[in-house]
């Protein structure tokens, strides 16, 4: 390789690196989820001590509570303390890009590399903007990352490169304090060793390292504040029916065009793999995206992972297509490569620095204004307690700061005695709703503009409007007389 | 039958998993046959968001593995075929066994004494007190053991002032001899404000 189509490679890999981040920055928000990572976090860093009882809601179980992603809450809280919430979004924004950019430069393999990359960097940038609705600062992002990293772990084993037993452990005992999803550092490598058995025998790739990888795994997953006792939690909280009837973890919409997008790249890259390639694993290749195809049929919060595992797939296989072409590849690249690397760069840094330099308010998506007028209405504070839709309760969690108790929050683990029916029901205004306001002694409420809640309660003659703007509204319930 | 597959349902989740791995079987048989790929690919596309496309999906890589079975390796299909019905398996055994709990309260429970016990035994007091708070509506002038029972479960949540209020209003229209008694060693627990 000449040092201009080197250094071009190199320009083009730094522009396509600036693009994914500045798209992730972009479309990083702030959601309920994120201000009770933060609220917890700020908690842990006042008390130094992890806390044993849920400290936010009056209506959770009574039940030991674990911090499921500590070392998660701890650097968000850090950072909106000392650098505030863009530096919580940039962080963010940067981990999620840094994942796609692992699975994206994971696929370059070899002489056709560049190849790999080309082909790949749009299922990234597409993987990037159509799941740019579930994109938000919290844990999740530490799972795409740890994902992504074992993927390129995996492999490396599968193609008999050595892996060092440290590298497993470290990644699964960073992974189990950042995000619940850890256990995918067991299971994945447990998995793609099962699935060597689909590769006829003089095929197959050693299920041993995969299995030692496994191994390595395990014993990091349990380097947690709180030992095995996390692992056990999470199991709890995997198995727990709140956590099917959260939106992110049912079924896509099977005739939109980003789950359509994705199942065709996903199919493509199969039927790639199937012609290209090392044959050794060719079928277990094959497998595994159908298996994160099924995942993430079964639940949204694995499309993300899907994507990733297309984009190193697919670039894969792309390189190796290109190899059966040689001469038409080498002409192209002589003639081409290195003044196209040197214009797409160009263009990717510009699109970058135009996403980047556009302002943003992250508290866009949260009922900052309302919660500031329950807060502080003029006449004081409004009176307990408080209601906001389950998305909301985790800004609560973080603008109380402790002051008051929310009625829900994002944590649904803890509201599996039925509070998160019941606070479905009232977002909802299903008939009862005002009995269940009144159950859980409810006095105030933040509802969505425009939603069913506020035009049920604007209806009744119980409840007095106080404030709106253009997220939230706050209404008040009037004094009656007592029993 | 038209309407697009959803992994909530145990049959939804079913179909999805048998779906996946009969596409696997479709890979392994038509590793050399683009078309039929294209053909078993789109009418798994179409199968997710249709179910009735489900029969026609099957139906060919049904066809496409008995045309394939020589070149099959038996171990690919075991694992393929076991995986799946593991997979389907656990999905059955692990799927929610008890109903949602929680839900609007749309009429009033017939017997709002179990149905205080059975909210206080699922973690959710404020639930029980709600049912206590209907209970002891329905009571009217002749406050009884709604009372009592609301009384007791304000305090315990916290709510003092309207617990006193409530045990106040028993205190002094209860005919009950027993829910006055109750009320006296209740007062005399709380001591005075």
């Amino acid at each position: 390789m000449t040092s201009a189509r080197t250094a071009a490679r190199s320009v083009f890999i730094v522009g396509s690196a600036a693009l994914v981040v500045a798209v992730s920055w972009r479309f990083m928000d702030l959601l309920g989820d994120s201000f009770w990572t933060m609220a917890l976090g700020r908690t842990i860093l006042a008390t130094r001590t992890l806390p044993a009882q849920d400290p936010f809601a009056y209506t959770s179980v009574h039940e030991r509570y674990f911090v499921q992603m500590p070392a998660t809450a701890v650097l968000f809280a850090w950072l909106a303390a000392h650098a505030g919430l863009a530096a919580v979004a940039a962080t963010a924004a940067l981990v999620q890009a840094a994942a796609w950019i692992i699975a994206w430069l994971g696929s370059s393999r070899g002489s056709r590399g560049a190849v790999a990359q080309l082909v790949a960097l749009p299922a990234v940038l597409l993987g990037e903007f159509l799941g740019r609705g579930d994109l938000c600062a919290r844990g999740q992002v530490f799972g795409s990352l740890g994902f992504a990293i074992l993927l390129v772990l995996v492999d490396r084993v599968r193609r008999g490169r050595a892996v060092h037993g440290i590298a497993p452990f470290a990644l699964a005992a960073a992974w189990a304090n950042l995000h619940p999803s850890f256990v995918l550092a067991v299971a994945v490598p447990l998995a793609c060793a099962a699935m060597t058995y689909v590769d006829p025998p003089d095929e197959r790739t050693p299920a041993r390292p995969l299995l030692r990888l496994a191994a390595w795994a395990s014993a990091g997953m349990l380097v947690t504040p709180y030992g095995p006792g996390l692992l056990l939690d999470v199991m709890k909280l995997m198995r727990d029916p709140t956590t099917a009837e959260l939106d992110l973890f049912q079924s896509p919409n099977f005739r939109s065009f980003a789950w359509l997008v994705l199942v065709v790249l996903t199919l493509t890259a199969m039927s790639l793999r199937a012609s290209y390639g090392p044959t050794a694993g060719r079928a277990s290749d094959v497998a595994l995206m159908a298996v994160l195809l099924a995942a993430a049929c079964g639940a949204r919060r694995y499309g993300d992972l899907l994507w990733l595992t297309v984009v190193f797939q697919l670039g894969r296989s792309a390189g190796d297509a290109v190899e059966g072409h040689a001469a038409v590849a080498a002409a192209l690249a002589a003639r081409f490569a290195v003044q196209a690397a040197f214009a797409m760069a160009g263009v990717e840094l510009a699109a970058a620095t135009a996403l980047v330099t556009r302002p943003r308010d992250f508290l866009f998506q949260v009922p900052a204004g309302a919660t500031a007028f329950v807060q502080n209405s003029g006449h004081g504070a409004l009176p307990d307690h408080v209601y906001a839709p389950y998305h909301w309760g985790g800004y609560l969690d973080w603008a109380f700061d402790g002051r008051r108790k929310v009625f829900i929050d994002g944590r649904n683990m803890l509201f599996h005695n039925g509070v998160i029916e019941d606070a479905l029901a009232i977002q909802t205004a299903q008939p009862g709703w005002s009995q269940l306001l009144e159950s859980y002694a409810i006095e105030t409420l933040i509802t969505e503009r425009w939603s069913r809640l506020e035009a049920a309660v604007a209806n009744d003659p119980a409840w007095q409007p106080l404030f709106q703007d253009e997220r939230a509204s706050v209404y008040v319930k009037k004094p009656r007389s007592p029993g | 039958m038209f309407e697009p597959l959803a992994a909530q349902q145990t049959v939804g989740a079913v179909l999805i998993l048998a779906a996946a791995g009969a596409l696997v079987l479709a890979w392994l048989s038509l590793r050399a046959a683009p078309r039929g790929l294209l053909v078993v690919g789109g009418l798994f596309v179409v199968s997710l968001s249709a179910r009735a496309f489900l029969v026609a999906y099957f139906a060919t890589v049904i066809a496409a593995t008995w045309r394939a079975r020589t070149r099959l390796r038996r171990d690919a299909l075991v694992v393929v075929l076991g995986g799946t019905g593991l997979a389907i398996g656990l999905r059955v055994v692990g799927a929610p066994a008890s109903p949602p709990l929680g839900g609007p309260p749309v009429a009033a429970p017939k017997d709002p004494r179990a149905s205080v016990e059975a909210w206080q035994a699922r973690d959710n007091p404020w639930r029980a007190r709600g049912v206590a708070l209907a209970w002891a509506r329905a009571e009217k002038d002749a406050p009884g053991e709604g009372y009592a029972t609301l009384a007791q479960l304000d305090w315990n949540l916290g709510e003092r002032d309207k617990a006193r209020r409530v045990l106040q209003h028993l205190l002094e229209r209860t005919a009950d001899r027993d829910v006055l008694e109750r009320a006296r060693r209740l007062r005399q627990d709380w001591g005075d404000p």
